[in-house]
C-alpha cells in the first residue's frame, strides 16, 4: 500500500510539475465516457476497452445512448452507439461511435455586431480488438477517429489510438494503458495543439453477498502528457442481477476535464438492460442526463 | 399629272406626229389648308425676348449656330422640341453702333424659327415655360404700306422675297418688280395676255375685272369648241401670275396686275385643257395650234404656254423639235398686234411667245427650245435651279418657280371658287416672264415698239450674277433691271445736303434725286478724301487710293423725302473733303454734289469701368468675380484682352459691354502676380486696367483634441453634430467633408452642409471617420465612435469565433464576472475584470485549442451564458 501511494505521489507530483494549460488541449471530448454505466461510475472508462472486457464474461454487449450534455455549458445532445463482442476463446472486438449536435450559437463580428448563427457538432469512432494471451491476460489496441466541425468551413479531425493491456486475478481486474496517442490539430494561426493523450490504470472488483446483492467497485487514473491529472471511482450494488444503483466520483483538477459527482440506476432482464445517469457537483457539466439501452449475454 | 399625259397624248393624235403636249406640271403646296389661320402671323416663326441673364448665358451659342446644345437645358429641350430650325437676331449685330443696340437691349431680341407646321400659339406657350423668357409672342406679318393691301402678298415671295417666307429663302431671290409698282407702272389694260392652258376662271376675285370674257373676239375653247370657257385650276393659276387685281383688298397679286384695285393688262383665256367629267383622269385637250393663232388675231401680244411636249425619255426630247407648232408660234411672232392689214393696232407690233422649259429634270424640253420663243426655267427661293426644271444654253432666262423642298417655298396664286393655293413648276416660272413682259409693254410699248425690242429689254436686263453658271437656266429676270436697260441718262445731282460730324464719323443728309429715266436714283456714294482734287473728277466706277466711299441704297424714298447715311473715315482730328453722287439702276452717275469741308474729332479711348480697386489678396482656397463695364465714347466697336499673369484668372464674360474675370486662388502657387485687362478700339486706341493680386500660403485643416463619443440606447435615435467642433482650418476655409463609417448599417449619416445628422439604425459599435478636406487637397480627420447598445441587454461577448482575443463589455464601466469552460466541461477561465462602454475586457485565447467554448459572464444582476469558438 505504501507502495502504491507513492507511486500515486510521484504521479501527482509530476502532473504538477508537468502542469500545463488545460486551454491547450484540443478536442477534449475524446476520452469521455460514451456508455451511460460508464459515465455514472465516475467515468472509469477502462470498463469500455476491448481488452478490459475481454476478461469479462459477458460474449455479447450491445448498447445505444443519449446524453443531454452539460446544459449549463457547451450544450449538446449526444448519441452514442457501443458494440462489444467475443469472437473464439480470445479474440473480442469493441466498437464505439459518436455524434454530438451541438446547440446553435449566434455569430457575432469584431465590432460585435450579430452576423449569423451556427450549430456545431463532434463525432468520435472508435473500433478496438483484444486478444487473451492467457486466460487472465489480455492485450488490445484501439483506433479512433476524431472530428470537430466549429463554423461554417472550419473543421478539425485527427486520428488517436489506444494500447491497453489488462490482468485478471483473485476476482479483481486491473487496467494499464496509453490512451489518445496520435495526431494534433492545428489552429487559425499554424500553432498545433496536441490530444489528451494520457496514462492510465484501472481496475474493478466484484464482491457476491449471497444471491440477492452484489456490489462493484471500481477507479482510475489518468495521467496527461500535456499536463495534470484525472481520477475516478464507482461504485454499484445490484439486486439479484436485475436492478442497480450507481455512484461515482471524477477528480479532473486543473486537467481539461471537470470533477463531478455522478449517479445512476439500471435494470436488466433476460439480457436486456435499461440504464441512466446525472451528473451534479460541477458548473459545466451538473445537470447532464443520460439514457442507455442494450443487450448483452 | 397622269390625267395631263393621257389628254394630252389624245391632242398629240390630231398632230398626227411624234410629239404630245401637257400644261407644265404643278403641285398644290400643303399651305393652303391653313391660309386663314396664318395670315396674320408669319407660320413657323416666333419672336422671343431673352433675359439679361439668360441671353449673357446663351448669347454664344445661338451666335455660334448652336441653338439645340446650348448651356440652358429647358432652352435645349423646348427647341427641340419645337423642331426649331434656326435662331437669329431680331437686330443683327450692328458694328459701330453695336454698344448702343445693346444699351437698349435689342440684342435679347431673337427671331425664331421653327416646323411651319407647328401651331404658333402652341410654339408661344411652349417658349413661355422657359425660365428667363420675358416675351413670346407670333411674328405678325407686316407688309409695305407703301405697296399693295392684297392680303396674301407676303406670301409671294417670287415678287417680293425678305427671306422671311422660310428658313431656306435667300433675301433678293425674287423679280424685283416693286421698285417698279412704285415708281413706273402696274400694268396697262391695252396690253393683252394669252393665257393657252386650262380655262381660266373669269369669275374669280382677284380675276373678274381682268379676263376677257369668251366670245366671238374673246376668249375661247379650242377642246369643245365654242365660248364657253370651263374654269381649270392650272390656267386659272398662271393667268393669276400675270394679272391678278393689285391693291384691291382681296387675295393676292398679279405682276400686271395694275395698282389702283381695278386691274391691269388683260388676260384672253384660250382654253386648250377641259376637265372630263366622264374621266376625271383623262383631262381633254386639244387646239394648240389654233390657239396661238387665234391669239394673235385678237389683239394678244404676248402669249403665255405653260405646257410643252411630252417624251418618253432625256433621249427622245433630245431628238425632239417644234414640229408643227413652229408655224403658229412663227405667226404670233409676226402678226400679233397688228390688223389685217398689217397695221399696228396693239401697244407691240409682233407677239411674244412664252413657253415653260419643261419640268422633268432633263437637258431639252419643247417647244420650249424652239429659238423664236422665250424659254423660261425655273428659280427655287434660294437663287438655285429648281430641282425639276430642264434646262440647258437653249433656256433663256430664269424666274421663281417655286419648289415644295423648301418651307413657302412654292408660287402663290388664284384657283377656281376664289381660292388661292401654292403651285410649283415652269407652268410657274413662265407667267412671271409673261407678266413681266406685259409690264415692259404696259411702260414702253406704243406705235413703233416692237417684240424685238421687248425681247432684248426683257432678256439684256436679266441679272446674270446671281446665280451659278451651272444652272444652266439663263440669268434671273429683274424687273428694274428690264425698265433701267439701256438708260444713259443719269440722276440729277444732290443739291441740298448736310454734314455732321464726330470721331471719324461722317453723318450725311440728303434729299431724294431724281432721275430722268428712273425716276428716282437707285443709289448714293457717300464720299471723303483728304485731297479735293480726288472728289473733282472721280471715276465712280473706280473711286482712287485716297477717296473713302460708302453706298446708301434709295430703297422706295420717293422724290422729296430725306434719307441719311454715315461714312466711317481713317483719320481723326483730320480735315476731309465730303461729297454725295448719285446713281441709277443701269449705273449713270450723277455729277460731283457741292463739296463740302469737314474736320474730324478725336478718337478716345475706351474706357473700362470697375468697383475693384487694383491691389488684391486671396487666400489659397478664395476666388472672386470682378465685372467691368465697357464702352467707348466714339462708339467704336472694340476688342477686349486679357494677360492674366497667372492660370488662376480667367475670362468668365465678353458680351461686349459687359466684361468679367474671375481670381481663382487655387489654382496657382502662392506669390505675387499681375494681370491685365486691355480694351482696342477699331482705331487702334487702346485702355488698359491692371490688377495687382497676391495668393497666400495655404495652410492643412487640423483636428481637434478630445473627442467625444457617442452612447445610444435604441436604433432610430438621433443627433446632430457640428463638424467644425471637430476639424477646422486655420485659413477660415469652409472643408468639404467626407464620411465613412464601419461596419455599414449601424448608422446613417447625412450630411447637411457642416452638420452630420446621425441615425441609429441597428445595435452594434460603428467607427465613423470625419474627414475634412480643404480647396488644394490638404486633409486632417477625427474617429469617432458610436455605440447603440440597450442597457438591459446581456453584456456583448465577442467576436464568436476567436482568433486571438475575446472581448466582454457592457455598455458601461462595470466589473464583470468571466468563467470559460470547454465542451468537457473544465472551468479553463475564471477572471473578475472592468470594462467601459468603448474599452472591454479582453480575454487573450491566443493559446487556446481549437474547440468551441462556454462563456458565462455575471455583470451584477445580469448573468449570460454563450459559446464561442476558437478557431
Amino acid at each position: 500500500m505504501k507502495r502504491f501511494c507513492a507511486i500515486i505521489y510521484v504521479l501527482l507530483a509530476a502532473a504538477g510539475l508537468y502542469a500545463q494549460d488545460a486551454a491547450s488541449v484540443a478536442m477534449p471530448f475524446s476520452p469521455l465516457p460514451r456508455n451511460v454505466r460508464t459515465l455514472s461510475l465516475g467515468g472509469v472508462t477502462a470498463a469500455d476497452d476491448a481488452a478490459f472486457r475481454c476478461l469479462g464474461s459477458e460474449s455479447l454487449d450491445l448498447s445505444a445512448s443519449w446524453f443531454s450534455w452539460a446544459p449549463k455549458g457547451v450544450k449538446s445532445n449526444d448519441i452514442n452507439l457501443d458494440a462489444f463482442a467475443r469472437i473464439g476463446r480470445r479474440f473480442a472486438l469493441g466498437a464505439q461511435f459518436g455524434l454530438d449536435s451541438g446547440a446553435r450559437y449566434d455569430i457575432y463580428d469584431s465590432q460585435g455586431s450579430k452576423s449569423g448563427f451556427f450549430s456545431p457538432k463532434d463525432m468520435i469512432f472508435k473500433l478496438g480488438a483484444a486478444y487473451r494471451i492467457t486466460p487472465s491476460i489480455s492485450a488490445g489496441a484501439s483506433f479512433r477517429y476524431l472530428y470537430n466541425q466549429l463554423a461554417a468551413k472550419v473543421s478539425y479531425s485527427a486520428v488517436a489510438a489506444d494500447i491497453t493491456a489488462s490482468m485478471q486475478f483473485a476476482g479483481a481486474r486491473v487496467f494499464a494503458g496509453v490512451t489518445n496517442l496520435g495526431g494534433s490539430v492545428k489552429a487559425a494561426d499554424g500553432t498545433a495543439f496536441g490530444l489528451p493523450t494520457a496514462a492510465s490504470v484501472a481496475g474493478d472488483y466484484r464482491l457476491a453477498l449471497g444471491e440477492m446483492h452484489a456490489l462493484s467497485a471500481c477507479a482510475q487514473f489518468d495521467l496527461f502528457f500535456k499536463g495534470g491529472i484525472r481520477a475516478g471511482v464507482g461504485a454499484e450494488y445490484g439486486f439479484k442481477d436485475l436492478a442497480f444503483l450507481r455512484l461515482g466520483y471524477s477528480y479532473g483538477g486543473k486537467s481539461a476535464f471537470p470533477s463531478y459527482f455522478s449517479a445512476g440506476l439500471g435494470v436488466k432482464f433476460s439480457g436486456f438492460k435499461l440504464d441512466a445517469t446525472y451528473l451534479l457537483g460541477s458548473t459545466a457539466i451538473g445537470g447532464t442526463l443520460g439514457v442507455g439501452l442494450g443487450y448483452c449475454f | 399629272m397622269k390625267n395631263y399625259l393621257l389628254l394630252a397624248a389624245a391632242g398629240l393624235l390630231v398632230c398626227a406626229c411624234s410629239m404630245e403636249l401637257e400644261p407644265r406640271e404643278s403641285v398644290p403646296a400643303p399651305e393652303s389648308e391653313d391660309v386663314v389661320n396664318t395670315t396674320s402671323y408669319v407660320p413657323g416663326e416666333i419672336i422671343v425676348e431673352f433675359s439679361d441673364d439668360l441671353i449673357a448665358q446663351l448669347e454664344k451659342d445661338l451666335q455660334g449656330g448652336s441653338f439645340l446644345q446650348t448651356r440652358s437645358e429647358s432652352v435645349n429641350s423646348v427647341f427641340a422640341g419645337m423642331g426649331v430650325t434656326a435662331v437669329e437676331r431680331l437686330y443683327p449685330d450692328a458694328g459701330e453702333w453695336e454698344p448702343r443696340h445693346r444699351e437698349a437691349g435689342l440684342h435679347k431680341w431673337y427671331r425664331v424659327k421653327f416646323d411651319p407646321d407647328m401651331p404658333q400659339t402652341k410654339a408661344v406657350r411652349d417658349m413661355s415655360g422657359i425660365p428667363g423668357l420675358e416675351y413670346a409672342g407670333r411674328s405678325p406679318r407686316i407688309q409695305p404700306t407703301s405697296i399693295f393691301n392684297d392680303p396674301l402678298l407676303p406670301r409671294q415671295w417670287h415678287y417680293i422675297n425678305d427671306g422671311s417666307c422660310g428658313s431656306q429663302h435667300k433675301a433678293g431671290c425674287d423679280i424685283n418688280v416693286e421698285p417698279v409698282w412704285v415708281h413706273f407702272t402696274g400694268g396697262s389694260s391695252d396690253v393683252i395676255v394669252a393665257v393657252i392652258d386650262g380655262g381660266v376662271d373669269a369669275s374669280h376675285e382677284d380675276l373678274a375685272s381682268v379676263v376677257i370674257p369668251g366670245g366671238p373676239n374673246g376668249s375661247r375653247n379650242f377642246v369643245s369648241g365654242g365660248y364657253q370657257i370651263v374654269p381649270n385650276g392650272h390656267g386659272t393659276h398662271v393667268a393669276g401670275t400675270i394679272g391678278a387685281v393689285n391693291n384691291n383688298g382681296i387675295g393676292l397679286c398679279g405682276i400686271a396686275g395694275g395698282l389702283d384695285g381695278k386691274g391691269g393688262v388683260r388676260i384672253l383665256s384660250c382654253q386648250v385643257f377641259e376637265p372630263n367629267p366622264s374621266d376625271p383622269d383623262h383631262e381633254k385637250s386639244g387646239g394648240f395650234y389654233e390657239a396661238l393663232v387665234w391669239a394673235a388675231d385678237h389683239g394678244a401680244v404676248i402669249a403665255n404656254n405653260s405646257w410643252g411636249n411630252v417624251y418618253d425619255t432625256e433621249k427622245d426630247a433630245l431628238n425632239g423639235g417644234v414640229g408643227g407648232m413652229k408655224g403658229a408660234i412663227d405667226y404670233f411672232i409676226k402678226y400679233a398686234g397688228l390688223d389685217i392689214n398689217g397695221e399696228q393696232v396693239g401697244p407691240m407690233k409682233g407677239g411674244l411667245v412664252v413657253f415653260a422649259a419643261g419640268n422633268e429634270g432633263w437637258r431639252m424640253g419643247w417647244p420650249a427650245a424652239y429659238e423664236a420663243v422665250v424659254a423660261v426655267g425655273a428659280v427655287a427661293p434660294d437663287f438655285t435651279r429648281a430641282y425639276y426644271s430642264n434646262y440647258g444654253d437653249w433656256v433663256d432666262i430664269a424666274a421663281p418657280g417655286g419648289s415644295q423642298q423648301y418651307s413657302g417655298g412654292t408660287i402663290w396664286s388664284t384657283v377656281p371658287g376664289n381660292r388661292y393655293e401654292g403651285y410649283q413648276g415652269t407652268s410657274m416660272a413662265c407667267p412671271h416672264i409673261s407678266g413681266i413682259a406685259a409690264l415692259i409693254v404696259s411702260q414702253f410699248g406704243g406705235p413703233g415698239f416692237t417684240c424685238d425690242m421687248l425681247k432684248e429689254r426683257l432678256l439684256g436686263g436679266a441679272n446674270p450674277n446671281v446665280m451659278s453658271k451651272s444652272a444652266q437656266i439663263g440669268p434671273l429676270t429683274d424687273v428694274l433691271g428690264s425698265f433701267s436697260y439701256g438708260s444713259t441718262k443719269a440722276p440729277d445731282a444732290v443739291s441740298d445736303y448736310s454734314v455732321n460730324v464726330h470721331s471719324n464719323f461722317i453723318d450725311f443728309e440728303w434729299k431724294v434725286a431724281r432721275d430722268p429715266d428712273e425716276k428716282v436714283a437707285y443709289g448714293y456714294l457717300l464720299m471723303a478724301s483728304e485731297d479735293r482734287s480726288l472728289l473733282d473728277n472721280i471715276d465712280f466706277r473706280n473711286p482712287p487710293q485716297g477717296v473713302y466711299y460708302t453706298v446708301v441704297p434709295g430703297g422706295d424714298a420717293k422724290i422729296g423725302a430725306k434719307l441719311n447715311g454715315t461714312l466711317v473715315v481713317p483719320g481723326f482730328n483730320t480735315a476731309y473733303n465730303v461729297a454725295i453722287a448719285a446713281f441709277d439702276y443701269s449705273k449713270n452717275y450723277s455729277p460731283v454734289s457741292a463739296v463740302k469741308f469737314v474736320e474730324t474729332g478725336p478718337n478716345t479711348p475706351p474706357v473700362i469701368t470697375t468697383t475693384q480697386s487694383e491691389t488684391l489678396t486671396l487666400k489659397a482656397h478664395e476666388s472672386v468675380f470682378i465685372n467691368f463695364q465697357i464702352s467707348d465714347p466714339d462708339a467704336h466697336g472694340y476688342t477686349i484682352s486679357l494677360t492674366p499673369g497667372s492660370a488662376a484668372v480667367t475670362e468668365v464674360l465678353n458680351n461686349i459691354t459687359e466684361y468679367r474675370i474671375q481670381v481663382y486662388a487655387p489654382a496657382v502657387e502662392p506669390g505675387k502676380y499681375e494681370a491685365v485687362v486691355a480694351v482696342t478700339d477699331d482705331f487702334g486706341a487702346v485702355s488698359t486696367w491692371t490688377l495687382h493680386y497676391e495668393i497666400l500660403e495655404n495652410h492643412a485643416p487640423q483636428a481637434k483634441g478630445n473627442i467625444e463619443n457617442l452612447i445610444f440606447t435604441s436604433p432610430a435615435e438621433k443627433k446632430s453634430i457640428h463638424m467644425g467642433d471637430y476639424i477646422f482650418d486655420p485659413d477660415g476655409e469652409q472643408l468639404i467633408y467626407t464620411i465613412d463609417a464601419s461596419p455599414k448599417g449601424l448608422v446613417h449619416l447625412n450630411q447637411v452642409e457642416d452638420a452630420l445628422n446621425l441615425t441609429t439604425m441597428d445595435y452594434g459599435l460603428a467607427h465613423v471617420t470625419i474627414t475634412g478636406t480643404d480647396t488644394k487637397g490638404l486633409t486632417a480627420s477625427v474617429d469617432l465612435k458610436v455605440l447603440i447598445r440597450d442597457p438591459e441587454s446581456a453584456p456583448d461577448v465577442y467576436p464568436t469565433h476567436v482568433t486571438d482575443v475575446l472581448k466582454v463589455s457592457d455598455g458601461e464601466e462595470k466589473s464583470l464576472s468571466i468563467s470559460i469552460s470547454n465542451s468537457a466541461g473544465a472551468l479553463l477561465y475564471e477572471q473578475t475584470v472592468t470594462c467601459d462602454a468603448f474599452e472591454p475586457a479582453i480575454v487573450d485565447m491566443s493559446g487556446w485549442a481549437p474547440g468551441i467554448y462556454a462563456v458565462r459572464v455575471v455583470s451584477g444582476s445580469k448573468t449570460m451564458r454563450t459559446n464561442v469558438v476558437k478557431l
